[in-house]
């Protein structure tokens, strides 16, 4: 056919759509299955994803969607992070001003700062239910180890992210906050000093100065932790990020129940309609709890005025109460242990074939109930002990402080834990129930102490039931 | 599992609940997204504004000029009234020197006549002249963000 | 595979978020102050029509006065909108235009609002703005009208505020003088320890203040109020003395505001500094300083706060012994243990030449007192030779005689002048001391009903700082207010002198004391005083003697260092025993050449 120059120009331009559409997406509408999986092959955000899913992968009450949950929350907090940097100065005279501006003059401005607290926030709740959800399917076993470990690395640049943003209103709250942990980060100046070697290695207090750019807080302190906010500790939590998910594909995609292993889907559209499901209601949670909780904001920041507490933010209040029996136990042993523990899990539990099935049986049920209730007893009396009679200084005022480092509360729980968790294998006979006793009491113990420094501790760390009891200054 | 529902007459449940879902997406994604736009632009901007008062007429007899330094502004008086021209040149901004027949610019060169009209030099157009009213406490008020016709003066 | 599941979650979903996106643009979309502008546009609009003018109405925007030089962004015009638009002038507020003719000098676009009424500039809403309640977390709400005049004393001085009306400071200020605030508190560097400084009260957070036991909105003005009404109601074992009226109190809590630690910029102060600033006069540094403690000074009083007796420092008894050394030492150095301060500049900040002022002013009704010991010091003479113990001895007349006046206390007041001679010798081993005074009676039996006559020196055994000169202070519990005594008794001299006692034995008890009835014996007796008296013809003369140094617990003789020393005469005729006596204030022994 002949067809004129404008005749086939106006038929592009009514073709608009669809031609744009095909270079974009650079298939068809993707309904036979060869399209289908090119959509997904050919597509740079899609390509990460398999092109078909396996059906346990779909299903809600396998994961929750606690990974997608983490995933999406730390999208709303970078978005609302990055606007909320429109406005925010990072300087100690104006960083508090300007967080005021935002909340009074921004438009939606003190919406999208409880966006970026409560997104941020609540990504701590939903990473460890992420990884709880991932333990207690027993997907970190063989070949999914090394990912578990990248696992517990986004952990920790969670909880930093949190802190250091917590840090940068420079109120009330964030100036005592960091008084605090640039406190936990001397830790160490406990054990030197109780060896007598902290003039020639004064690790704790180097460190400290190190974070804070001086020997208080101030200008210097505020630029760092805004660096290590924006800059730093993004960068790397994408870099491990994208590990992350690039392990699940090589890894195999999501764990599943033996057996199961070969029924599975085109990605496109199931898995990606349970993506969007997840990211709306997320973002539905996120945007109904932000429109009606205000992220506080105290006085400014005033060094001569402590706060009576002085309390880190909640996510670390467990780790100051461990802190407030042994700064070194609490800050640094405990902790650490903590996390090494976490990290070797997939390398002490080398059991195959529990993957994909909750508490892995029967006996996984009641070995995670029996852990969680021995080991909330175990705490909660040592809880009650210590509060109730004090510890080692209270009696003896005079003994040495490596006596108190070396036993304490906090190093009596670690100790129960792990002696706890060994016992459980060699009864049970399984390293795979002696991690699921392990995980359990680090869960309840995290818990516990998150919730006893957070509602059950009052000015000068005194104990109080209720907060109305408080003495008022 | 295909999807072959897309092709038929007419909506049915299935393909109600999915075009209805991604519509919603779609107009929710809309709205948030103008929302963050809407809240890219500043609100208030911290500057001094740029509506200031200057003074009752009785300060600005007939025949005087007086120069506002800080506020960049010249103020005439003279039988029809008073106006006020701006003292920017509008070549790349420096402030202007006022002579006897104009306005000189010591930057490049520009000459403006009395009304700020340019007579030579690199400036592109004219000395704009501002809004002046009266404020109801009756001392006069310059609006630096309204431009008016050049020669429209203000009648006391 | 769950589709319709999924589909549905996100379909609520997005409706969720849809439906609160625009809420939300909504809830931005209309502001408070929204509501206010608009009415403010349409009542102005109204009055502008009633009165014939031109309605220049402002824009719905959010405005703002942008304050760099003060550090300040202040958005209250956002609802009060009509603060200077003279139609306005009988609307409600918030449209109502600004009483008085302050914005005349004050204009809103280079003062803005808060640097008077306080507030948080840079709030949009009414609560937040006024800083009503501790949930907003603003230390500095909105100041109620009464205390307004505080911010003005923050650029301007206080004569020039008197001159035009705005007198509430400045008569604070004179209060405060007046009653004698900065005897406990420091202002400028300069006042008394026992309270908190005063400096930038005004803008101390609300943290700053213990708030627990505060009736109503706890703000610094409201504790300010409620502690110049009783402030240990406020403040649980405060020694603060107050006896103010309710005026009285409202102009010192406005003064109290005025002390802000803000420095405004050159450009908006208009304080004049006239010339140098002349010390005040003896009465104004003493009701400045004194008077909250001492009150009159009249009469010793009780004080039941402080839990000890206030001395009566004007009284003219007290004066009549009291030499300006003394005083000056008591008032440079304080009194440790009580809670006299320490006024020297080192410590409260009094210079010299205030200090001798106030000194001046106490002494005014002293009576005319003779000798050189009215300055204070009286000079041991150093000899060769060993020094006598008879009374009559011819050495002695190589000693310079020095008067030194005394007070009765324990009985009523006698206006004639008591006195004592003192002369002092001393030589590389001992010193000693001749002390003569008129007494008609020669008393020299202790009974029942007669009483004997007796002469004591007292020293301080650590002289730092003088103990109370009564006996000493302590009570047992603290050395530093020990005093070391010397006490010849008439009735033992006799005793000795008809030989009724052990020969070599001496007249004179080696005692120790810190306050009233905590006198003992010495316990090392291995320094013993020597004594020896006389009575002829209408005089008593006693001469006390001792090694010149001493051990711990004995009084201390350095050459060329003052030794203070007080003296005490009983008269047995006039039925003298223990407290009731004849006593000096502190003078100062110093061995010279």
């Amino acid at each position: 056919m002949n067809r004129s120059g404008m005749d086939k120009f106006k038929e592009n331009l009514k073709n608009i759509r669809a031609s744009f559409a095909a270079s974009l997406l650079r298939t068809k509408r993707p309904i036979s299955g060869r399209s289908r999986a090119a959509v997904m092959l050919n597509n740079f955000f899609l390509h990460i994803q398999g092109v078909r899913t396996n059906i346990n992968t779909l299903r809600p009450s396998y994961t929750f969607g606690l990974g997608l949950v983490s995933l999406f929350l730390l999208f709303f907090t970078t978005i609302s992070g990055i606007l909320l940097m429109i406005y925010y100065s990072p300087s100690t005279g104006e960083a508090y001003n300007t967080v005021k501006d935002i909340t009074y003059v921004v438009f939606a401005g003190s919406l999208m700062r409880n966006v970026h607290k409560w997104a941020g926030e609540g990504m701590i709740i939903f990473v460890m239910l992420h990884m709880a959800r991932v333990f207690y399917t027993g997907s970190y076993s063989r070949p999914r180890e090394f990912n578990w470990l990248v696992g517990i690395m986004l952990l920790i640049l969670t909880f930093v992210l949190n802190l250091s943003g917590y840090m940068l209103p420079w109120d009330q709250l964030s100036y005592w906050a960091l008084v605090i942990v640039s406190n936990i980060i001397q830790s160490s100046k406990e054990l030197t000093d109780a060896l007598g070697i902290t003039p020639y290695f004064d690790i704790g207090g180097m460190a400290k100065e190190f974070f804070l750019g001086g020997t208080v807080p101030g200008k210097a302190t505020l630029i760092r932790v805004y660096f290590l906010h924006i800059m730093l500790l993004p960068i790397l939590l994408f870099i491990f990020l994208g590990v992350h998910f690039w392990r699940i594909r090589k890894d195999g995609g999501l764990s599943r129940p033996a057996g199961s292993a070969e029924k599975s889907v085109f990605s496109w559209p199931d898995l990606l309609r349970a993506e969007t499901a997840v990211f709306m209601l997320c973002l539905a949670g996120v945007l109904v709890y932000s429109f009606y909780v205000d992220a506080p904001l105290r006085e400014m920041a005033n060094p001569l005025i402590p706060e009576n507490p002085a309390k880190a933010p909640w996510y670390f209040l467990g780790l100051q109460e461990m802190v407030s029996y042994s700064a070194f136990m609490g800050g640094i042993v405990a902790p650490g242990l903590a996390i090494l523990g976490l990290a070797l899990i997939p390398y002490l539990d080398r059991e195959d074939g529990h993957a994909g099935i909750w508490f892995s049986g029967r006996q996984g049920k009641i070995t995670a109930l029996q852990s969680m209730f021995a080991g909330a007893a175990v705490l909660a009396g040592l809880l009650a002990f210590v509060i109730r009679f004090g510890w080692f200084r209270n009696w003896w005022p005079d003994v040495p402080q490596i006596l108190i480092i070396m036993v304490n509360p906090a190093g009596i729980w670690v100790a129960f834990v792990a002696l706890w968790s060994l016992r459980v294998i060699k009864k049970t006979g399984s390293t795979r129930m002696g991690a699921i006793a392990l995980f359990t009491m680090f869960l309840v113990g995290y818990v516990m102490l998150t919730y006893v420094g957070t509602e059950l501790r009052g000015p000068n760390w005194e104990f109080y039931w209720l907060k109305s009891q408080w003495p008022m200054h | 599992m295909d999807d072959k529902t897309g092709d038929k007459e007419g909506i049915t449940r299935r393909g109600f609940l999915g075009m209805a879902s991604l519509w919603a997406v779609i107009l929710s994604s809309l709205t948030l997204l103008a929302g963050i736009f809407r809240m890219s632009k500043a609100d208030v901007y911290y500057e001094k504004s740029r509506r200031f008062k200057i003074g009752r007429p009785e300060n600005f007899p007939v025949g005087t000029v007086k120069k506002l330094d800080d506020k960049r502004v010249f103020i005439f008086s003279d039988n029809d009234g008073l106006y006020a021209v701006s003292s920017v040149c509008t070549h790349l901004g420096c402030i202007v020197n006022a002579v006897d027949w104009g306005f000189q610019c010591p930057c490049h060169g520009s000459k403006f006549n009395r009304d700020g009209r340019v007579i030579s030099g690199p400036a592109p157009r004219n000395l704009p002249w501002f809004k002046i009213s009266r404020h109801v406490d009756g001392s006069l008020v310059v609006d630096a963000g309204r431009e008016i016709r050049t020669g429209t003066k203000f009648r006391v | 595979m769950y589709r319709k599941f999924y589909l549905t979650l996100t379909l609520i979903s997005a409706l969720v978020v849809l439906a609160f996106a625009l809420l939300a643009a909504y809830r931005e979309a209309t502001p408070e102050w929204k509501t206010y502008r608009s009415e403010y546009r349409k009542l102005f609009i109204e009055k502008a029509e009633a009165a014939g003018k031109e309605a220049v109405l402002p824009d719905m925007d959010i405005q703002q006065i942008y304050l760099p030089e003060l550090q300040r962004v202040d958005r209250c015009t956002n609802c009060h909108a009509g603060v200077d638009n003279p139609l306005m002038a009988d609307a409600e507020i918030p449209y109502r235009q600004h009483s008085g003719d302050y914005l005349q000098n004050h204009p809103v676009e280079r003062f803005g609002c808060t640097v008077c009424h306080q507030g948080q500039g840079r709030a949009t809403n009414k609560k937040e703005a006024h800083g009503e309640g501790r949930d907003t977390h603003w230390d500095y709400p909105i100041i109620p009208l009464k205390y307004i005049q505080s911010s003005c004393a923050v650029c301007h001085d206080l004569d020039m505020l008197e001159r035009s009306g705005a007198d509430k400071v400045a008569e604070g200020a004179r209060l405060f003088r007046q009653k004698g605030c900065k005897g406990c508190h420091k202002l400028n560097g300069v006042g008394g320890v026992l309270g908190k400084y005063l400096d930038g009260v005004g803008s101390q957070p609300i943290a700053y203040f213990p708030m627990k036991y505060i009736k109503g909105e706890k703000t610094v003005y409201s504790w300010l109020r409620q502690h110049f009404e009783d402030p240990r109601s406020i403040v649980p074992g405060s020694l603060m003395k107050v006896n103010l009226t309710a005026g009285e109190a409202d102009l010192l809590t406005t003064y109290m505001l005025s002390l802000r630690s803000e420095e405004m910029p050159a450009r908006y102060r208009r304080i004049r500094h006239a010339g140098a600033e002349e010390t005040p006069d003896g009465e104004s540094l003493y009701r400045m300083y004194c008077i909250a403690c001492h009150t009159t000074g009249k009469k010793s009083v009780y004080d039941s706060i402080f839990k000890r007796t206030i001395p009566a420092i004007m009284d003219p008894a007290f004066l009549r012994t009291a030499n300006d050394l003394f005083l000056k030492r008591v008032i440079k150095e304080g009194r440790t243990g009580t809670p006299m301060t320490a006024w020297k500049a080192g410590g409260a900040g009094l210079t010299d030449e205030e200090i001798n002022r106030i000194i001046s002013y106490i002494t005014r009704d002293r009576p005319a007192s003779a000798g050189q010991a009215a300055r204070g010091i009286i000079t041991a003479k150093r000899i060769t030779g060993d020094i006598p113990l008879q009374p009559a001895d011819a050495l002695w007349r190589r000693a310079q005689e020095f008067t030194v006046p005394l007070m009765l206390v324990g009985q009523a007041p006698d206006p004639m002048d008591r006195l004592v001679r003192v002369r002092a010798l001393y030589n590389d081993r001992d010193i000693a001391f001749l002390v003569e005074w008129e007494d008609e009676t020669r008393d020299v039996s202790l009974g029942v009903n007669t009483f004997r006559d007796g002469v004591a020196l007292q020293f301080p055994v650590q002289n730092t700082v003088e103990p109370s000169f009564r006996m000493g202070q302590g009570k047992g519990r603290d050395s530093r207010g020990m005093v070391n005594i010397w006490f010849w008794k008439a009735d033992v001299q006799e005793s000795l002198d008809r030989g009724g006692r052990k020969a070599g034995l001496s007249p004179v008890e080696n005692l120790t004391a810190t306050g009233f009835g905590t006198l003992k014996l010495k316990e090392d007796a291995s320094v013993p005083v020597y004594g020896r008296g006389q009575w002829l013809n209408g005089r008593w003369r006693v001469v006390f003697r001792r090694a010149f140094s001493g051990h711990e617990g004995d009084a201390v003789f350095t050459a060329g260092v003052l030794t203070p020393v007080s003296f005490a005469v009983w008269d047995g005729a006039e039925e003298n025993v223990d407290g009731k006596k004849a006593v000096s204030a502190w003078y100062y022994i110093v061995p010279g050449r």
